[in-house]
């Protein structure tokens, strides 16, 4: 089971030799508030069963009402299980080349959007909030000269070591490749 | 004008409707944990993806056979008994207007 718990952070569209630095998601306290919401959900039809099970059976409807409960745990899964997925495919990746912003919007929407380390040329942090200021999460801005798109690293843990790892990434890579992206692939 | 087609529609009338809705529910439902796993191993990145798309694929076949087992104990001839029960003890009448 080694491939469930160790892991290179490989993806798709990485290049040779290219190394991840960074895989960002949102902290986890993003994703606590909607999973307690869906654990208060599943509760509903123990509710039910509780309030009104006697009433229920006696008229009849034991097997309707659980086989409701079943459809609506169903239900209830499927939405989970998309709501989690949301969260885990939406990660920024900052690799020792490039950043890379992948937003996953729907089932069918996937926005894929990267920039050159060596075009970095500010990073900015912002923790906002009681929350995030006592669990350290915030916001990481990171600007690009020229043409290239800014990016935005939303509610990610640690947004002070972020901006250092992301600096370190961009000393390093000019350190080594003074010649630019173009000679380096 | 009335059309005297050749269409038999007994066989319409004898569908189980309940096991019809239930399969689209269930068809739309394996569809959707397909494409959820596709998702998550296919773009996923990191060992917590591929972590809880075994976690949700349990859980879907899990939540699944809870359905077949809850659809096999549905007794219809109960539940039709139950509603008639419930029908009969509501009281149509309209209540008379209390005038002073």
């Amino acid at each position: 089971m080694s491939f469930l718990t160790e892991t290179k952070f490989s993806f798709s569209e990485q290049y040779k030799d290219e190394q991840v630095v960074l895989l960002l998601r949102r902290h986890w306290f993003v994703i606590l508030i909607p999973i307690i919401g869906y654990i208060l959900l599943a509760f509903i039809p123990v509710l039910i069963r509780g309030l009104w099970g006697d009433i229920i059976i006696s008229n009849g409807f034991g097997s309707l009402f659980w086989f409701g409960a079943a459809i609506f745990y169903l239900i209830w899964w499927m939405s989970f299980g998309y709501r989690i997925m949301l969260y885990l495919l939406d990660v920024w990746i900052v690799t020792d080349h490039r950043i890379i912003d992948s937003r996953q919007l729907g089932f069918f929407k996937r926005i894929v959007a990267e920039a050159k380390i060596d075009k970095v040329q500010d990073v900015t942090t912002r923790i906002t909030g009681f929350f995030a200021t006592i669990l350290k999460f915030g916001d990481v801005e990171i600007q690009t000269a020229g043409t290239e798109r800014n990016f935005l690293f939303e509610q990610v843990p640690d947004p002070t070591a972020i901006r250092e790892k992301i600096l370190k990434a961009i000393s390093h890579y000019r350190r080594f490749h003074p010649q630019g992206w173009e000679n380096d692939l | 004008m009335i059309f005297n087609l050749p269409i038999d529609i007994t066989p319409l009338l004898e569908l189980n409707y309940l096991a019809l809705s239930v399969g689209v529910i269930v068809a739309f439902y394996i569809i959707q944990v397909f494409i959820i796993e596709y998702h998550l191993i296919r773009f996923g990145i990191g060992s917590h993806p591929k972590l809880f798309a075994l976690v949700f694929f349990i859980g879907a076949i899990l939540i699944f056979g809870a359905n077949v087992a809850g659809f096999y104990n549905l007794d219809p001839k109960e539940i039709f008994i139950g509603f008639q029960k419930l029908i009969s003890e509501i009281d149509f009448r309209i209540p008379e207007a209390n005038i002073p």
